[in-house]
């Protein structure tokens, strides 16, 4: 044979070595840039899916601001903060009339609000003196706003992520002295540690202490499972390798910090130390002591095993454990070591403040306007943060309001309400923030949304759009319409709309007038006050279908109308949503402000992305706007509001209209003051009648409502284009001023009437015009 | 005599500390509630809406000082050009006094900045229905009314 044959068949028969270690290093190579990527793309990008924080409106508190002492304490509970006199952020105290707190650090959509000290007196409903303030922030504060929600993913994950810088000493001594002492010279792997927890172990004969780094640990909360095999556990070792190599000590340690998994609160998952001190102790992380930070430490190595709130004693054992190991490895003198073991678990829990059910209706609002600029998916996780206007107190007031007005209208009219449900919804005209809105009774997460969807015809809340029709087509208040019954042709079918009493009227049938000419009509502004049909229906036929419509499009209404004549007594259907956007025109002015619940955006960092600016448009004329709003007002004091009038102060303006559908099934009130409009709405899902009219359900719980807020005195200025008279409306003349048979109304410059008359003296006790005159 | 005085003055002095008792026990007769008016606010305020001093008097109701003090930093943002700040805090101040002129009026200048000339026109309109006539805010919002006017066009 020769030598190279030989050779050769020798060197065929060797095991390819070299091959296969090259193959196993590429594919170890291919598999360590693959974990490598893994670990890069979750630390470069966002660590955490964070749910967008949605917030009430923060109250600004100055010297002459108006709030009940009562409803400032609720605002300051609602916000988290306690009854203490530790001086700590968050706590308050209460001598007499005077308020002592310490606020939290906020960041405002605008800017950061430090912590203040801060002593404050109310007294007559009103701030008189605020002690405590920095120069710079002229004489007003900000509170921090209640969270009322998020919006969250499915997997329901909480945090607040803190900095580094933001990490308390104390917290990283803990961490160390209990899960890694060798964190800051290992390089992911701790052999000592890993010797250290087998001997303990075989000293036990039980497993009894983990050997994984702080670097292990996160590595498997991040991307790991929790399974028990060794190929997790080799992924694991060499991804905390990698991490070592990319991330800096601080970074790894950070990154530990806020994302452990510390307690379960109902569907909420609390992670990372910073919510945990929230959530336990009602402070920030860096406001808690030795002891409690031990505790949340020791929590880690079992969150339900160790929860304090179910197993104190467990809870406590441990953290003495931890506080022992901390003073064994010098973190902690022995004072301090002796005091901290007293020290009891101090807790104060502050549950989710958006799980509040109450304000689930809003949340649902500010959701459906978020998804018009940002996708599902940013506000999920991006950790947006939402400043709203919601009014909390006006909120709470409105679900309790329709609660217990609905229980209150049972007991009168019995089981035809056991049935009925409703909504309400209020905003501030001037500006179209919505401030409350109550989606029915007992509103909780999932129910539906009255207030939003609801759309139900809107009855006699359509007449306001007649008349202020006919008053920009010329008419004057004192012009009479009669209220003649009347009957229609339409499409082979006879329409007759009757008056809610079934009767027709006259000037002489509603007040036992002295004129001789008593058989006269009914004056425009009245016929509104008292909702007459039969008049709406020959005045709204004498302007014609088309500009009714048109007048409901400038006030507001984007959906379709219906152009019959039947729109007159409000056959046009509305959510309540929609009916408080076009009742808000008239409260305005004729001013059209878009509503909207958003006031402003920032993203996780507190920089601002979007603010909702304030947009108005003027649709009517000033001069008009005051005339169809006299009316309005004239329903609260001669009409069918006329219920709610002792309700609020003489010199308060208020204004609105009832509504009531067909066969009693939808039961509405739009109102106003001078700087809020809210609209109830009451009926039943089924669409079944209910035994009451809009005067007697929905006004009465609009003035529960409305009554409790003081609202600007006195009325905006009279247009210079209007003057007011005193006239005799059934025989169109001027009279001497305070005449009993006269009515003070405003008219269009030099649309007054131009004859005069005298007055008549002749004395009738139940003469409804003296009755106001005397 | 002087008995017959004696008994007189007794029956005198007992008579007075009756009247004296009984007034201290009768109550006075209540005043008659005066009836209600309710057009009296109407008309009041017909004679309070031509004078600007009112007006004022409702804006001390929510804290004037404050709101003047806000209507201070307001033009100290927009002279320093800082347009977004001043808008923030002017919103902010519709929102306390929404019947003051003035508010609407540094909305509008900061939007007419902004170039935002149909908003300032807006504004402006709003702060005219807000206004007393004859008032120097008035002349302000008329100047910014036209000013964007033309601006828009």
């Amino acid at each position: 044979m020769p030598r190279n044959k030989k050779y050769a068949s020798k060197k065929n028969k060797r095991f390819p070595w070299f091959k296969l270690l090259f193959t196993l290093v590429v594919i170890l190579g291919v598999f360590l840039v693959y974990l490598d990527a893994r670990i890069m793309h979750r630390f470069n990008g966002a660590k955490w899916k964070l749910p967008a924080s949605v917030y009430a409106r923060s109250l600004e508190v100055y010297e002459g601001k108006s709030i009940a002492f009562t409803d400032f304490i609720q605002e300051i509970k609602g916000a988290g903060f306690r009854l203490s006199s530790s001086g700590e952020y968050g706590t308050y105290r209460v001598a007499g009339n005077t308020i002592s707190l310490v606020t939290r650090p906020f960041m405002f959509w605008d800017k950061k609000q430090p912590s203040l000290d801060i002593e404050m007196t109310i007294a007559d409903h009103r701030v008189m003196r605020i002690k405590g303030l920095p120069r710079e922030m002229r004489g007003s504060f900000r509170l921090e706003p209640i969270k009322i929600g998020s919006i969250h993913p499915q997997q329901h994950e909480e945090r607040i992520v803190v900095s580094y810088s933001e990490i308390p000493e104390t917290l990283i001594e803990a961490l160390l002295a209990t899960e890694d002492r060798d964190f800051f010279r290992h390089h992911g792997l701790s052999f000592k540690g890993i010797a250290r927890a087998a001997l303990s172990n075989l000293r036990h004969g039980e497993i009894t202490q983990g050997a994984s780094t702080i670097t292990q640990q996160l590595v498997k909360n991040l991307f790991l499972t929790n399974d028990r095999t060794i190929q997790r556990k080799i992924e694991e070792v060499i991804m905390a390798f990698l991490l070592e190599f990319r991330a800096s000590k601080e970074e790894i340690l950070q990154t530990y910090v806020n994302e452990v998994f510390v307690a379960q609160d109902g569907s909420r998952a609390i992670h990372g130390f910073a919510l945990a001190s929230e959530f336990f102790f009602s402070k920030p992380l860096s406001q808690l002591t030795d002891a409690q930070l031990a505790l949340l430490v020791g929590m880690m190595k079992g969150p339900s095993y160790y929860n304090p709130l179910r197993h104190p004693q467990r809870a406590t054992e441990r953290r003495n454990l931890v506080l022992t190991l901390m003073n064994q490895q010098g973190y902690l003198s022995n004072p301090d070591y002796y005091h901290a073991q007293r020290e009891s678990l101090g807790l104060m829990v502050r549950p989710d403040p958006g799980s509040n059910k109450s304000y689930a209706a809003y949340v649902q609002l500010v959701r459906e306007q978020l998804l018009r600029d940002y996708s599902q998916s940013d506000l999920q996780t991006q950790g947006l943060n939402i400043f709203t206007n919601l009014e909390p107190s006006v909120q709470a007031r409105a679900q309790r309001v329709l609660n217990q007005g609905l229980k209150k209208l049972e007991r009168r009219f019995g089981k035809a309400l056991e049935e009925a449900n409703g909504a309400i919804i209020v905003a501030n005209h001037n500006t179209g923030d919505v401030e409350a809105l109550v989606g029915g009774k007992d509103f909780r997460p999932g129910s539906f949304n009255r207030a939003l969807y609801a759309k139900r015809p809107i009855g006699s809340l359509a007449k306001p759009a007649v008349y202020l029709t006919a008053i920009e087509k010329g008419y004057r208040l004192n012009d009479l319409i009669s209220d003649a019954p009347i009957s229609l042709e339409m499409h082979d079918q006879v329409w007759e709309p009757k008056n809610f009493d079934r009767k027709s009227h006259h000037l002489s049938n509603i007040f036992p007038y002295p004129s001789q000419n008593s058989q006269v009509d009914i004056p425009l502004y009245l016929a509104m006050a008292k909702s007459y049909n039969l008049a709406t229906v020959r005045l709204g036929l004498d302007l014609g279908v088309g500009p009714v419509v048109k007048t409901f499009q400038k006030l507001g209404v984007t959906s379709e109308i219906p152009e019959v004549p039947s729109l007159f007594l409000g056959s046009l259907e509305l959510t309540p949503i929609d009916t408080l956007q076009f009742f808000s025109t008239f409260a305005a002015n004729g001013f059209y402000a878009p509503l909207k619940a958003i006031r402003e955006v920032t993203d996780s960092n507190g920089r601002a992305l979007k603010r909702y600016k304030i947009k108005l448009e003027k649709r009517f004329d000033l001069v008009n706007m005051h005339l169809i709003n006299y009316a309005l007002q004239a329903v609260m004091h001669e009409g069918t509001g006329r219920s709610a009038e002792k309700s609020f102060p003489r010199n308060m303006m208020i204004a609105g209209k009832t509504g009531t559908t067909n066969d009693l099934r939808d039961n509405w009130f739009a109102g106003f003051t001078t700087d809020r409009t809210a609209v109830v709405w009451l009926g039943r899902d089924d669409n079944k009648p209910l035994p009451m009219s809009g005067a007697l359900g929905a006004l009465p719980l609009w003035t529960d409502l409305m009554s409790a807020y003081p609202s600007v005195m006195g009325r905006p200025p009279v247009p210079d284009d209007i003057d007011y008279y005193w006239v005799d409306v059934a025989q169109d003349e001027l009279t001497e001023d305070g005449c009993p048979n006269a009515v003070f109304i405003p008219f269009k410059t030099d649309t007054q009437p131009q004859k005069h008359s005298a007055c008549y003296i002749q004395k009738q006790s139940d003469f409804w015009f003296k009755r106001w005159f005397q | 005599m002087s008995k017959q005085l004696d008994g007189k003055r007794a029956l005198l002095v007992g008579l007075l500390i009756q009247i004296f008792l009984a007034s201290c026990v009768v109550q006075p007769p209540k005043k008659e509630e005066k009836p209600v008016d309710i057009y009296e606010s109407i008309r009041n305020d017909v004679i309070q809406y031509r004078h600007e001093p009112d007006q004022q008097r409702a804006i001390v109701q929510a804290g004037s000082d404050y709101i003047n003090n806000q209507i201070n930093q307001v033009r100290e943002l927009f002279f320093q050009k800082d347009y977004e700040q001043a808008s923030q805090l002017a919103e902010r101040l519709v929102r306390q006094a929404p019947n003051n002129p003035d508010a609407y009026y540094w909305l509008a200048r900061i939007r007419l900045e902004v170039a935002d000339y149909d908003q300032a026109s807006q504004m402006a309109l709003k702060g005219l229905s807000v206004s007393q006539k004859g008032s120097n805010v008035r002349k302000e919002l008329q100047r910014v009314q036209q000013q964007a006017m033309i601006g828009a066009n």
